[in-house]
């Protein structure tokens, strides 16, 4: 699977919204409600389906959905 | 009081041999649910305690769980506290990961997500850690349980004559030669299935079950 689709799919199911709807601005707390717990499980979904290990500065630096998905591409 | 700078190198020795004194004159008085400490002896698992136990959780870390020969890993944080916790737990020939939830949380959870499926192995973890409210388990815990599988064997320790420090989780620390009691619950088991409502469920059955155990040790002394 294209590594940006695999990450919009484990966004998806993070923030319980459907794939059409995420936008690159929106932020993952603010806009999609994913708090700490839900990062944490975002962030091992994502090791998962890109099948890598994210550094402690990728992880921190990925704060919207366009984040997430830059770093999916430049993982791929 | 804080140690930082310079002083930490001596700090950490001086910690160091104490806790290896302390603990290594400490006599189990009872361990109730041994049966249930086996299933910590199996990584991957959590074996959690209150904060306010960890100086006395040691004497399981030396007579049970590195005997046992797998990993044992704990989480210290970024904090002059944790540094000095980090060099006293390496020494010991424990595992250490940096992080907290105030700083890095997610990236240090991350981390000990791979401790557990990756190195296999039993996390010593305080849930009210590192800097409390006392006594609230946080959802973090429960969240790694849920996405490793990893079981969380709750234990509840006591000593019978002893000390408390004046920091924010009122550390006990044993004093020598100080009856010790253990007692051990059923694991909690999540799956990755789990809702958020059953895993919110979880973290206050398991905050519940930590305050049972924990009353329950302090009734074992009495035996």
């Amino acid at each position: 699977m294209d590594p940006s689709a695999a990450a919009s799919k484990v966004l998806a199911r993070a923030s319980g919204r459907d794939e059409a709807d995420l936008r690159p601005e929106f932020d993952l707390v603010a806009d999609l409600g994913i708090d700490s717990p839900k990062q944490l499980e975002l962030l091992i979904e994502l090791e998962e389906a890109l099948e890598v290990e994210i550094s402690d500065e990728d992880a921190a630096a990925m704060e919207t959905v366009g984040d997430v998905l830059d770093y999916a591409a430049g993982a791929g | 009081m804080k140690v930082r700078g310079a002083a930490l190198p001596a700090a950490a020795v001086a910690v160091r041999l104490l806790s290896q004194t302390l603990t290594a004159t400490y006599r189990l008085h009872r361990l109730e649910g041994a049966g249930h400490l086996e299933r910590a002896l199996e990584p991957p698992a959590m074996l959690a305690c209150w904060h306010e136990q960890v100086a006395l959780s040691l004497l399981l870390v030396r007579r049970r769980l590195l005997p046992a020969g797998g990993p044992v890993s704990i989480l210290a944080s970024h904090s002059a506290d944790g540094e000095l916790a980090a060099r006293v737990a390496g020494a010991w020939g424990i595992r250490v990961t940096r992080g907290s939830t105030s700083r890095g949380g997610r990236e240090a959870a991350l981390a000990l997500y791979r401790e557990l499926v990756k190195h296999r192995s039993t996390l010593l973890f305080m849930p009210d850690g590192p800097r409390g409210p006392a006594r609230a388990p946080k959802a973090g815990g429960i969240v790694l349980a849920a996405m490793s599988g990893a079981p969380i064997v709750p234990a509840g320790l006591a000593a019978a004559r002893g000390l408390r420090l004046r920091s924010w989780d009122r550390m006990i620390v044993g004093a020598p030669f100080s009856r010790v009691a253990v007692a051990v619950g059923e694991p909690i088991v999540l799956s990755r299935a789990s809702t958020d409502a059953e895993r919110e469920e979880a973290r206050i059955e398991f905050g519940a079950r930590l305050d049972d155990l924990t009353a329950r040790a302090r009734r074992l002394l009495k035996c």
